[in-house]
């Protein structure tokens, strides 16, 4: 066919882009659809690029990068109520390159910049271009069909970075049909414009300087989710995200959820005055390293949020392993074509998974594959632990003539009756083990 | 709280801009397997309040135009939510996202 590519992406995010640019420089034909009007439009997440696999494909790209904060500070806040215990961890040297590789970024501006470096390379980046279904044959992919028109293009291989509803993973059988209601979760996010000095003198910033903040128990009302607010240049995201299942059980909608999180004692004064510049949801397949979906067929490779390439635990990676997971494809295709094997074949395509087992991407999924399942089947430690672990500390620094042993054994009474101490410790190696 | 600060969806969505595919819906429901759903929860798991129930016949009118294309929908209800995405360049236009 003189009109086959050699590579087709689908998706202009963080993993198509960087499979599209490893592949360009590598002089492979490269074509990518993006079913959004310019790459960005249709993008949504919560707010932090970790970029050492971007440095990886531009090593000097953090001066022009439109990224917004480099991320110096970062809270981890349970509330319950007019209450917040926080771990917060704020690090000066942060603020120089490459900012412990955690900026803040808008994905509007940020991945169509992204967007035009695969174009600089050579790749060729088509916007406007949605992908309805892909074409397969004697059990290959061999390329695509395109919204509007219905047209085919055909490529030895495609690239999946669709994104989180998998739709083409899942038309082809690499995933089950179905997605399933405790692991993807659904996030709604304000962008919220505030000036420059009141954000830095609000949340104790330097010139540049940002925070990520994430916030359990209070703002999902103890179910498994959590809030955030991350800083921009001069805007704040807000949001908060509720897996499928629980925001069925909570019976309310999450915009609900998130005027009781924007309004809360704790929160209501970072977004004082703040105008609201956008609304936007999204989903974040949380499936964890033990349900990943298959990552390739003959012709075909996922990439991204496509096939689930979230750490959740406590880190909230997402981009870092989509521009991973895009650079593996790429190399695996890369290899494949050095090598002079049909860059499509099974065979080819079978170090994909390898790659990524011997890097931060699965082995970090797979340090942490048993905490999803571990959430869901203990609800009550998001629901418990909050609300009760904030009053025995509030009980701890409360003044009063109490002499504080009688203040410490009623701590003991009380953790006795909320949790029992059999209870607590049982908990604690569940949390453990885990996330080991 | 001044106009600035929207509290509701539909001031939430006016915040936003679309590319409205007229006439041309993404989204289509099973009506009658809608109606026997005791729970309904597309109505108020959907964040942009795409779902509603007519009072008169009980059938699920469906804005798509407000579509915020997360896929909820059809995650919580795919025996009767058919959802997929607009056509290329059609639907919501993130400015930040």
């Amino acid at each position: 066919m003189d009109d086959e590519f050699e590579v087709l992406i689908i998706g202009a995010g963080p993993a198509g882009i960087s499979a599209a640019i490893a592949l360009a420089r590598a002089g492979v034909e490269v074509v990518v659809l993006e079913r959004g009007e310019y790459p960005g439009a249709k993008n949504v997440y919560g707010g932090i690029m970790f970029t050492h696999q971007l440095l990886k494909l531009l090593p000097d790209c953090l001066d022009e990068a439109p990224f917004e904060r480099k991320v110096t500070r970062r809270r981890f806040g349970a509330l319950a109520g007019d209450r917040e215990v926080a771990l917060d961890v704020k690090v000066g040297h942060w603020r120089d390159k490459p900012y412990n590789h955690t900026m803040t970024a808008l994905r509007g501006r940020s991945d169509r910049w992204f967007a035009e470096q695969a174009e600089a390379e050579g790749a060729q980046v088509f916007a406007g271009f949605m992908v309805s279904e892909l074409i397969v044959e004697d059990g290959r992919v061999v390329g695509v069909k395109v919204k509007p028109g219905d047209d085919e293009m055909r490529a030895k291989v495609v690239i999946s970075g669709e994104g989180a509803q998998a739709f083409l993973a899942r038309q082809v059988g690499l995933m089950a049909p179905r997605l399933p209601q405790r692991h993807m979760i659904t996030n709604v996010k304000e962008v919220i414009g505030l000036p420059k000095e009141k954000i830095e003198d609000r949340f104790l910033l330097e010139d540049g300087e940002g925070v990520a903040m994430e916030y359990f128990g209070e703002p999902v009302k103890g179910l498994f989710g959590m809030g955030f607010v991350y800083t921009n240049e001069e805007s704040v995201s807000i949001g908060l995200g509720l897996t499928v299942h629980d925001l069925m059980t909570s019976k309310e909608t999450l915009n609900d959820h998130l005027e009781y999180f924007k309004n809360l004692p704790t929160i209501r004064k970072l977004i004082e005055g703040g105008e609201s510049l956008e609304y936007a949801a999204h989903m974040i397949p949380e499936y964890g390293y033990n349900h990943v979906p298959k990552l390739s067929m003959p012709g075909l490779l996922l990439v991204g949020d496509t096939a689930g390439f979230v750490n959740g635990s406590l880190y909230h990676e997402g981009t870092n392993l989509a521009m991973g997971s895009g650079l593996m494809a790429a190399e695996t295709i890369i290899e494949a074509k050095e090598a002079g094997h049909d860059i499509g074949s099974a065979e080819a395509l079978v170090p994909y998974r390898q790659k990524l087992e011997n890097s931060f991407v699965l082995k970090d999924m797979k340090k942490f594959r048993k905490a999803p399942d571990f959430f869901n089947n203990k609800p009550h430690i998001l629901r418990d632990y909050p609300p009760n672990v904030t009053q025995w500390i509030e009980d701890y620094f409360t003044i009063s003539e109490t002499p504080k042993s009688e203040v410490e054994r009623n701590i003991v009474n009380k953790v006795k009756k909320d949790i029992g101490l059999f209870r607590l410790v049982k908990d604690m190696i569940g949390v453990g083990r885990s996330v080991r | 709280m001044t106009n600035n600060n929207p509290k509701s969806i539909e001031d939430k969505l006016g915040l936003l801009q679309y590319r409205t595919d007229e006439g041309n819906s993404h989204i289509s429901v099973d009506q009658e397997k809608f109606k026997a759903d005791p729970i309904k929860a597309i109505l108020f798991a959907c964040p942009a309040k795409v779902y509603e129930e007519d009072e008169k016949t009980g059938e699920c009118l469906i804005n798509y135009e407000n579509c915020v294309e997360c896929g909820t929908c059809h995650v919580v209800a795919p025996e009767y939510v058919n959802w997929f995405y607009p056509e290329g360049g059609k639907g919501v236009h993130y400015r930040y996202g």
